[in-house]
C-alpha cells in the first residue's frame, strides 16, 4: 500500500475511448459519476486508472484489457488491443491525462503507441536522448509516454507490465460491475490483510460494520486443494462458512471493504456500486462505506443506475454521523450533446440533495 | 421525440394541467419537471439548467403570480441562477394575480358554469346573510366544488386535481381566449 496521499483534485482525459475529452473539475474524497448508458461513465473510471508511473499506467492497461478478455502473451496482440482505448475520431494515437493533485499544479501526460517505422532518423535520436530507458535497439512499436511535453519513457518489453510480482504490486484499483466472490479475493485478502496483525484486526472490526457477530475470516487451503478459500467465522457458529456461500450483497460488502483499506491514501473505482445489493440495505451499504472510506482516507469514484441508490446516498449524508462530509462530495454528470459529444456538469451535495428532494432527474 | 423545453412548475396539479393544455396543443416536446412548492424554484440546481442549456433545451418555468407578479418576479430575480431561465409565466394570465385556480376557473365549461355559479352565488350570498359574518371572497373553493362536482369520484373521495382530466370538454373548456396568453408562451418557448 501507498503511503503517500493522492487524492485527485483535477483531472482531463482526452481521447479515450469514446471520449474526445472530460474534465473533472474540484474532484472531493466522495465522487459519484451518473449518466445514461453507453455514455461513458465506465470510461471515465478506467481513465482515472491512469498513474503517473509508466510501468504501473501499462500494467493497468492491461488489466483493463484483461477485464475485456483480451489479455494475451503475444506483444502484437498486446499492442492490437491497445488500439482499443484511443479514440476513433482521431488519427493520432495518443491519450493525454492532465492531472493535479492540489489545484496548482497541473500535470500533463501523453500516453501513445508509435510506429517506428515511420519515424525520421532525427526523431529517433531525439527521443533516444530523451528517454529515460536505454534502448540498444528500436523495434516496430514502442509506447511512448510524455511529460509536459517531453518524452520521458518508452518502453517495448511488455513483460515489465504483464508480469505479476506480487498481488499488492499488480492490484488494479477498479471493482468491476458484477464482480463478487472471485479467486482475486482471496489474493488481496491473503497478501495485504492476513499476514498483518494490524490490519486483520481493523478488517474485522471494519466487517462488524457488516455484522458483529462476524469473528474472523480465514483462508482454507486444504477443503479444495489448489483452490483456497476465504471461510467466515460468526460468533455463535462452531463451523466457519465459505464466504461464497454467502449472499452476492455480503460477498460484495467484504469486497468494498477489503479494496477501500488496500486503497489507503488513494483512488478506488466502483464500477455500479448497487449491483448485488438489495434496496432496502443500501443505506447501511453506504454508511460503511463512507465509513471505512473516511477511515482509511480512500478517495472513491462510484458509479450507479439506481435512482434508490442516490436517494439513499442523499439520506445516509443526511446523517448526523455523515454531515460534516457533504462538502466532500461531488456528483458528476455525463451526457452527450446534439452532437454527441460527452459533456459533463458538475453537482455539489447541496445540488444534488435539492435535485433528488424535488425529484430532478440527473441520471440521464 | 427529444425535448426541447424543460418547463419547471410547482407541484403535481400545475403538471397535469399543463400536460394536459400541451397535448391539447399538440405540443410533445416539453418535459414538465414539478417541483415541491413555489419556494423550490431557487433550488432548482444550476448544473441542471446548465446541462440544458448545452443539449439545447430551453428552461422555462410557470409559477403562481400570487398576489402581485411583479413583486413575485422580484423575488425570483434573488436567485442566484436567475439568468439560466429563458422565460418565466406567471399564472394565471403572466398579468393578474392569482393562481392556478384562476385559470382553473376561466376554464369551466360554459353550461355547465353557469348551472354551477347559480348554486354558488346562492351559497355565498346564505352565508353573506348571516350578521355573525362569515370569511369570503371564496374563490379558491369555488374551484375545488366545481372539481369535486364534475370530477369522477374514487373511494368516496376526490383524487386531487393531478387526477382530474382537463380534456374532457363535458366539464373544461381549453378553447377559451383566457388561456392566451399561456399559448402564446408555451409555443414560443
Amino acid at each position: 500500500m501507498e503511503k503517500e496521499i493522492k487524492h485527485l483534485k483535477y483531472f482531463k482525459v482526452e481521447c479515450f475511448k469514446g471520449l474526445e475529452s472530460v474534465e473533472l473539475n474540484d474532484i472531493a474524497q466522495f465522487n459519484i459519476v451518473l449518466g445514461d448508458n453507453n455514455v461513458g461513465k465506465t470510461s471515465v473510471l478506467e481513465a482515472l486508472l491512469f498513474d503517473e508511473h509508466p510501468f504501473t499506467l501499462l500494467r493497468r492497461f492491461y488489466s483493463m484489457m484483461s477485464f475485456k478478455g483480451l489479455s494475451s502473451n503475444e506483444a502484437k496482440d498486446y499492442y492490437n488491443s491497445l488500439e482499443f482505448f484511443f479514440s476513433n475520431e482521431k488519427d493520432d494515437k495518443v491519450i493525454t491525462y492532465t492531472v493535479s493533485y492540489n489545484q496548482l499544479q497541473k500535470n500533463e501526460f501523453q500516453f501513445s503507441i508509435v510506429d517506428t517505422n515511420g519515424m525520421t532518423e532525427e526523431n529517433i535520436d531525439n527521443l533516444k536522448n530523451n528517454t529515460l530507458v536505454d534502448l540498444s535497439q528500436l523495434p516496430n512499436t514502442i509506447v511512448l509516454i510524455k511529460l509536459n511535453g517531453m518524452t520521458n519513457f518508452y518502453t517495448t518489453d511488455i513483460n515489465l507490465y504483464r508480469q505479476k510480482k506480487s498481488a499488492e504490486i499488480s492490484y488494479q484499483p477498479f471493482i468491476k460491475s458484477g464482480l463478487s466472490y472471485d479467486n482475486d479475493l482471496v489474493q488481496f485478502f491473503s497478501s495485504t490483510v492476513n499476514n498483518d496483525l494490524k490490519l486483520r484486526k481493523e478488517f474485522i472490526s471494519n466487517l462488524h460494520f457488516l455484522s458483529d457477530e462476524i469473528a474472523e475470516i480465514t483462508i482454507d487451503s486444504t477443503t479444495v486443494p489448489n483452490n483456497p478459500i476465504l471461510m467466515v467465522l460468526f460468533n455463535n457458529n462452531k463451523r466457519p462458512i465459505p464466504l461464497f456461500m454467502m449472499g452476492n450483497g455480503t460477498i460484495r460488502m467484504v469486497r468494498l471493504i477489503l479494496e477501500i483499506m488496500m486503497c489507503k491514501d488513494n483512488r478506488l473505482m466502483i464500477d455500479e456500486i448497487d449491483d448485488g445489493l438489495h434496496f432496502s440495505k443500501m443505506k447501511k451499504a453506504w454508511g460503511i462505506v463512507l465509513e471505512v472510506a473516511k477511515k482509511y482516507n480512500t478517495q472513491l469514484f462510484i458509479t450507479t443506475h439506481n435512482s434508490e441508490c442516490l436517494k439513499m446516498f442523499k439520506e445516509v449524508l443526511e446523517d448526523e454521523r455523515f454531515e460534516k462530509i457533504q462538502k466532500d462530495v461531488m456528483v458528476y454528470n455525463l451526457f452527450k450533446n446534439s452532437e454527441n459529444k460527452v459533456l459533463n456538469v458538475d453537482y455539489s451535495f447541496k445540488e444534488f440533495e435539492n435535485a433528488i428532494e424535488n425529484n430532478i432527474e440527473i441520471r440521464g | 421525440m427529444p425535448i426541447k423545453i424543460q418547463l419547471f412548475v410547482e407541484g403535481k396539479s400545475d403538471k397535469k394541467f399543463i400536460s394536459d393544455y400541451l397535448d391539447h396543443l399538440g405540443l410533445n416536446d416539453v418535459e414538465i419537471i414539478p417541483l415541491k412548492g413555489k419556494g423550490e424554484v431557487k433550488n432548482i440546481p444550476a448544473p441542471r439548467l446548465e446541462k440544458n442549456q448545452l443539449q439545447g433545451v430551453k428552461n422555462g418555468v410557470i409559477i403562481d403570480a400570487d398576489k402581485d407578479k411583479e413583486e413575485s418576479l422580484k423575488e425570483l430575480k434573488k436567485y442566484a441562477n436567475f439568468n439560466l431561465f429563458d422565460e418565466i409565466f406567471f399564472f394565471p394570465n403572466d398579468r393578474d394575480p392569482g393562481a392556478l385556480e384562476v385559470v382553473l376557473e376561466n376554464c369551466m365549461s360554459s353550461t355547465k358554469k353557469q348551472d354551477f355559479e347559480h348554486c354558488w352565488f346562492q351559497y355565498e350570498s346564505c352565508l353573506d346573510n348571516f350578521p355573525q359574518g362569515f370569511r369570503g371572497p371564496f374563490a379558491k373553493s369555488k374551484v375545488y366544488a366545481y372539481l369535486e362536482s364534475v370530477s369522477p369520484v374514487l373511494h368516496s373521495k376526490f383524487q386531487g386535481i393531478d387526477k382530474v382530466d382537463f380534456k374532457d370538454s363535458s366539464n373544461w373548456d381549453l378553447n377559451v381566449s383566457y388561456l392566451d396568453p399561456l399559448k402564446m408562451f408555451l409555443t414560443k418557448l
